[in-house]
Parts: C-alpha cells; structure tokens; sequence
C-alpha cells in the first residue's frame, strides 16, 4: 500500500503539436455541437434545463487567463502553508508568474516540446503547467513511477523538459544522463527562472492568437492493462470541461484542494474550475494535515475518491467514539432525520463541527462510490454529488447536480457532450471533452473509437439524460446460458461486509460446470477473522453470503468462496488488476479440461 | 513506546492486538487513507514531523517506533 497511491494515476503523451484531432468526425462535432447538444438535452432531459447556472464561455487557455485576470485581478486566487507560514497570492500575482514563465520558455527555446512535471502538490505547478501550454505540450507524472517507468516515459512520449522538485530529486537524479533531456529543480530555479517581469498585457497580445484545438496537455492513463498511454488533449478539451461542473453547482470560496495535481481529476475539475469561477482555491500540502486544514482554512467545498470520502466519514465516526459521544451523535443524526421529513432542517446547527462550519459540498470521483455514504453525509448536512469522467475525456463525462443529486447515478451528461449506450451496454462518449488520440498510437487511437464515438471501455445506461455506471466492460462474466452481469454489482455488495477488506467475483469451472466464487481479503484486524470464520463453526461470512445471494439473481449467486491472504496487486490509481487473477470467461473451460487432463 | 502506540491504537482504531512485527499496512485493516491518518495522530501524538518521502520504509510497528525514536533524538 504505497503511500497517498489511494489518490495517484498514472498518465501520458503526443506527437504533432498543432494537433489535428486524429477523429475527423469527432473534431467537426466538437466544433459544431453546441446548439445540436441543446437541443438533444432540452429533448431527452425535459424536466432539467441545460444547465442551472450562468457561467462565462472561455474557449482557450488564453481567454481563461484574460477573463480572470479582468475580473478578479484582486481577489486571492491560491493560499498554501509551508513550515507554518501561510502565502497568499492574488489572481494578479497569480497571471504576472505565468506571464514571466511563459517569457522564459520563449527566451530559453523551450518551444514545442513535452514539458513533465514530476512535483508533489504546490503553487508552483499552477504557474508552470499554465504558461507551458501555449507554445508547448504540458505532460503531468506521476511521482510515484519507479526510475525505470519514468526513464522509459521520458523516451517513448519525447519529454524534452522535466521539471522536478527536492521531494522527487532522486529519482530525477537516477535518469540516464542525456543531452536531449533539460531538467529544472522547482526549488532551486524557481525564482530565478521568474525574476524578469513581464507585462501581461504583451503576454495576452501575444497569445491572442491561440488555437484552441492546438494539442496542449499529454495525460498518461495506464488503465489496468499497465501499458502507458498518452491521452492527447487540446485546451478546448480542457477549458470546456473546466466550465462544465460550473455550470451544476454553485460553489463558494474557499476550496481545499486535496487530489494530487499528476491526477487529471485533482487538477482540471479540482484545481482549475475553482479558478474559472473566480474562487480561492488552498492547497493542502500533505495528505496527513486533513483535518488541520479543514478547520484552518474552513473550506466550502472539496473534491475526493470514494477512499477519502469513506475515511473522511470514519474519521468523524472515530473521533466521536474517541470523546463517547458516538450514541449521542447516532441520536441526533436519527432525530434531525426525523424532523426533516417535517421540513425542520436543523442539520447545520447540530453537526457543523464534526468536520468544519462551511463544509457543503463534496464532489466524489474516479472509482464506484458506495452510495451509502451519498445518505451518511446527507444526514449530516452535506452534498456528496457523485460524477463520472476518463483521462481521455479531460476528464468530465457527467455529474450531478446540486439541484438533482441522484443517488446512484453518475449525475447529467455534461454540455457538449453526448453519451450514447452500444448495443453491448458500453458506454461511448463524442463531444467537446473528448481526446483527439493517444499520442504516437495509431493502432490504439483506432481500437477507442468507433463511429467517432469514444469507446469508455465501461458499460451503463441512461435513463432520462441521467448516467448510471454499472461496471467494466473487459470485466463483465459473460455465462455460457447467455447471461451476463458485472462482478462489481456483486463485489460491492460484500465489501459492505465490515470485515471484507478486498474481493474479487469471477467465474470458474469445476467438473464440467460453472461457477462464481469470490476471493476475499479479510481485514486484517484478528477479531473480524475470528468473527467471519470461526462464529458457529460455519462461519459468518458463510452466512452473510448467503444473505447476500438472496437478494441476487440465480446467474450472479456465488456458489464458493476463497479467503486470500495477501492484498490484490493493483495499479497506482489503486484498481485492482483483474486480469492477474481471473481468466476470460472463454478460457475457463479449457483450464478446466487442462486440470482434467493433468 | 509500545505501550503507547497500543492506547493509541485501541482508542482510535479498536485495534489491541499488536507487536513489533505487526505489518500496519497490512495487518491492521487500514486502508491507504487510514493510514496516512495514523500519521497524522502520531505526530500529534509524539510531537513529532514524518516526512512522507519516509511513509514507504515504514512498514511495521517496530520501524514506526525506531523511527520515532531517532526523530525524537
């Protein structure tokens, strides 16, 4: 379990600068949807207007910056605390540093070329990643690749510049020495590489000009093949996405930025949406000062994986245990329940201090999301609204909205987009969010698309505009009856069991006939063992499955089960990798003749 | 030292039965979330800075107390 790897993704690259989206059909519709997409929603979604707030249309980085440099020049755009000491910088400050960075590339030939970034969350990735994306190609990394998966990355997506903190020094350090590769240290450079001034004025005549389907940002998604890829994404992608979860919810300032920044999710929708909309955004500069930053900088609204809205509420559980309070806190949450059938919301007053005052929004995506814990934080007064995107869509699909938060649901396909459900259930997606291609991967590039249609790989369905994501398509256990079902209907059902830590549903054959088991990692706490195996010499989580199959169809039941125990290897965003413990439903039958055989 | 970290641990987490040798990452039922909670509470705790680049070489509770102690030092 690495550490802070519950948050991590791993992302990539490109080829041609001035990108020409590798989809023709694609492009065209990008750049013609909108009123056809308003259209179509107004038609599918009669109930919800397009969108419940007025947001201002940017359609590049350059009308980005310019728009919040006008409107909001004195407000504070990013708070952070370093060694205890706070800094604040206004948007001015904020588009004078972006202005000078942009001036160096220029000055220091650093055109048209990969730029990675290989940081842990601070100011200064802002800066960079903003001024590098008009002459050339930004490319977060993930920290956590070892020195081979960076050195090979570094080669095979043509990074040229890599810009490194103390924090990752090392491992930039380790890289084989090349010519072709200039490295800056963010600590030590920094503030020289940004001493020249510059006036942001010549900076914004100066990327008047700017394409907005330029090829700007090379995001890495390894998936859980473990193979890199390189999502190629024009700042039209991005910027309309940027808007686009604007445009559902209101958000207030502050927000607390908590996703790490390599993360395509931790860094548009978290960190860039909040700056479209003129709001502060504080960084929190280590996972572990959580809770010290909620209450010191008394955010409106953060963004999180379903890992850390889980841990957030078993925190706050764990604190009322720790000061007895835990029976008082379940009787309020049951009396407030109570009145607000009656239409009394006293919800505010009551829990307010369990996390901090202004707390109301938590935005949750980049896994399935129990939810149970849409319900848990409801009761206690905040929105968990639930969304569904992909590194190649950058990254926003759907999300609900404040004003119709579906629980279960992956909320309202998004302006600009469409989303269309194939005849096996997958979900494909076109529109103003989605990649132009992988870089330098023709073959891939033409295997993910299909009618000019992205092919999400996930399967679902739509139901009055509104997405539902029931599972991976590679995953889906297809029955030699006919019958088909996603494993992650059933896995959710037992990892709501306490003492499950990790499960896996699959199917199998056993003489001649099929079956679904499930292999379970247990929590590792001894009592839960005890509990789950020993209770009644058959064993709780023998019961509990079969609780659990009565509430499935005959075809989803698990016939055996299998306690494992070490924990599932998994890729750095933390997927388990299915594919190293189950077989393609095809090839059961043939490992079962083979075992026959032996 | 020990000691402490078992108040600590069953306060927080009802876990009690620990040693030296328990892995806290994978024996204690922490997820990766949990854990870099746990860090939080030690250093409140202990009074104490764990820089996170150290998270990876801290993987029982034996590592955890030597490393505290040669912080503390």
């Amino acid at each position: 379990m690495p550490p802070e790897a519950c948050l991590r993704a791993t992302y990539n690259f490109r080829s041609e600068h001035r990108a020409k989206p590798a989809n023709e059909e694609n492009r065209r519709f990008s750049e013609c949807c909108t009123a056809d997409m308003e259209k179509q929603k107004m038609k599918k979604e009669k109930h919800m207007p397009p969108s419940d707030y007025d947001v201002v249309k940017y359609e590049n980085f350059h009308e980005l910056l310019k728009g919040i440099y006008d409107n909001y020049s004195e407000r504070t755009a990013i708070r952070f605390r370093k060694n205890g000491k706070e800094t604040s910088i206004s948007y001015d400050a904020l588009i004078r540093q972006i202005s000078d960075l942009y001036y160096f590339y220029k000055k220091n030939d650093i055109q048209n070329s990969n730029i990675g970034i290989l940081s842990e969350n601070r100011y200064e990735y802002i800066t960079i990643y903003l001024a590098g994306v008009f002459e050339n190609v930004i490319a977060p990394i993930d920290r956590e690749l070892t020195v081979d998966g960076l050195a090979s990355l570094i080669e095979k997506f043509d990074i040229k510049v890599l810009f490194y903190t103390d924090k990752t020094k090392e491992k930039a350090d380790a890289l084989p020495q090349k010519d072709t590769l200039r490295r800056i240290n963010i600590d030590a450079a920094y503030q020289t590489i940004t001493q020249e001034h510059y006036d942001p004025d010549a900076f914004f005549k100066d990327t008047e000009h700017t394409d907005s389907h330029k090829f700007s940002v090379l995001a890495f998604t390894s998936g859980t093949t473990g193979i890199v890829k390189g999502a190629m994404l024009s700042q039209h992608n991005i910027v309309s996405n940027l808007r686009a979860p604007l445009l559902y919810m209101h958000l207030e300032s502050p927000m607390l930025q908590l996703l790490p920044m390599s993360h395509m999710y931790g860094f548009h929708p978290d960190l860039l949406s909040p700056l479209y909309n003129g709001d502060t955004v504080c960084i929190n500069m280590a996972l572990k000062d959580i809770a010290k930053d909620f209450k010191y900088y008394n955010p409106y609204y953060i963004g999180v994986v379903p890992v850390m809205l889980e841990g957030i509420y078993k925190n706050i559980i764990r604190e009322a245990r720790r000061q007895k309070k835990e029976k008082l806190l379940y009787g309020l949450i049951k009396l407030s329940n109570g009145l607000r059938k009656c239409h009394i919301d006293i919800r505010r007053p009551l829990f307010q201090n369990l996390i901090n005052k202004r707390l109301r929004i938590i935005v949750c995506g980049g896994a399935f999301l129990d939810p149970v814990y849409v319900d848990r934080f409801e009761e206690i007064g905040i929105t968990v609204l639930n969304g569904y995107g992909m590194t190649e869509c950058a990254p926003l699909i759907s999300v609900n909205r404040d004003r119709n938060n579906i629980r279960g649901s992956a909320g309202a396909v998004i302006e600009g987009t469409k989303v269309k459900i194939a005849d096996d259930g997958e979900i494909l997606v076109k529109g103003w969010n989605v990649m132009s291609g992988y870089y330098n991967d023709k073959e891939e590039t033409e295997l993910s698309f299909v009618d000019g249609y992205y092919k999400t790989g996930d399967i679902g369905y739509l139901e009055d505009g509104i997405l539902y994501v029931t599972g991976r398509k590679k995953n889906l256990i297809i029955l030699k009856n006919g019958k088909n079902f996603s494993p992650e209907a059933v896995e959710k059902k037992l990892l709501r069991l306490p003492y499950v830590k990790e499960c896996l549903v699959m199917a199998d054959v056993r003489n001649s006939t099929e079956i679904i088991i499930a292999k379970i990692l247990l929590d590792g706490n001894a009592d839960n063992q005890d509990k789950a195996c020993n209770d009644s010499g058959a064993g709780q989580l023998k019961k509990d499955i079969e609780a659990i199959n009565r509430t499935l169809p005959s075809y989803m039941r698990i016939d055996d089960f299998e306690i494992v125990s070490e924990e599932f290897e998994k890729t750095s965003s933390q997927k388990i990798i299915r594919s190293r413990y189950t077989l393609p439903t095809e090839n059961t039958i043939q490992k079962d003749e083979k075992q026959k055989e032996l | 030292m020990l000691n402490q970290l078992r108040t600590l641990l069953k306060e927080n987490y009802h876990i009690d039965d620990i040693s030296t040798e328990t892995n806290i990452k994978t024996d204690l039922g922490l997820t990766s979330f949990d854990f870099i909670n746990l860090i939080a509470l030690i250093e409140d705790t202990f009074h104490i800075e764990i820089d996170e680049e150290k998270y990876h070489s801290i993987n029982t509770v034996g590592d955890l107390i030597k490393y505290i102690e040669d912080t503390k030092k």
